[in-house]
């Protein structure tokens, strides 16, 4: 029986986004802080708009689940990478942990997790429930 | 060191660059924001606003600043108030990455 390990959920307001969207070839100092080269690849082609804060808010969601944050732990924001496959699907994703996400999520004895995206013109919302 | 970067008005410059940043991002009056002001409980300041700052900073002074040693350094040495966070700005500006060795 599957065990709940933690918990996070997190809402952003896609208007905060709009000015740290990167032009092509061009990164936003914010976007080179958060998103790894391959997120502003995919967000870019995939409804940058939402792609963006979708990504951060899974990000945080995250840390939540962790009960860390980048100030308190080795973790990056570029350990965890929300990757979308299709531009007409934003519910088709997946969510690849690297570096000090991975190890953590390997010490927690997670064996994997469940998440859930949503979205309108004001809000996105991400939520992660890790399972051991 | 930096001390190239430090002008006698550096202090006062980023003062005017936090406190017009977070009057404007948290919709609060500027009057009433002041060093004791703590960013979290009077201002509701989230991760979002403060990467957008290191960012501004980043771009301003030309620093060479990576996240991993603003979050070693702020695990030592915590920033509640706008006072803690100029102070902490002010290192940034004068040490860059270096700030990880105060």
């Amino acid at each position: 029986m599957k065990e709940v390990v933690g918990c996070g959920i997190d809402i952003e307001e896609p208007a905060r986004f709009r000015k740290k969207i990167p032009l092509p070839g061009q990164n936003t100092g914010f976007s080179d802080l958060v998103y790894t080269d391959c997120e502003i690849e995919r967000n870019l082609r995939f409804r940058p708009d939402l792609s963006f804060p979708l990504g951060f808010s899974c990000k945080e969601a995250f840390f939540k689940s962790f009960g860390l944050s980048w100030t308190n732990s080795s973790i990056s924001w570029k350990d965890i990478e929300l990757l979308f496959a299709d531009a007409d699907d934003l519910q088709n994703y997946t969510v690849r942990l690297s570096g000090y996400a991975k190890e953590y999520y390997r010490e927690k004895k997670c064996r994997c997790f469940e998440s859930f995206l949503e979205y309108n013109a004001a809000y996105v919302l991400f939520q992660v429930v890790l399972l051991s | 060191m930096n001390m190239g970067k430090i002008t006698a008005n550096t202090r006062a410059e980023v003062k005017d660059i936090v406190y017009s940043f977070f009057s404007e991002e948290c919709e609060f009056d500027l009057s009433k924001i002041n060093d004791d002001t703590n960013i979290i409980s009077d201002l509701e300041g989230d991760s979002l606003m403060f990467l957008e700052l290191i960012e501004i900073f980043k771009k301003k002074y030309n620093l060479s600043l990576e996240l991993k040693t603003i979050a070693k350094y702020i695990v030592r040495h915590p920033v509640d108030t706008i006072g803690q966070l100029i102070d902490t700005q002010m290192l940034m500006i004068e040490h860059e990455n270096n700030i990880i060795n105060l």
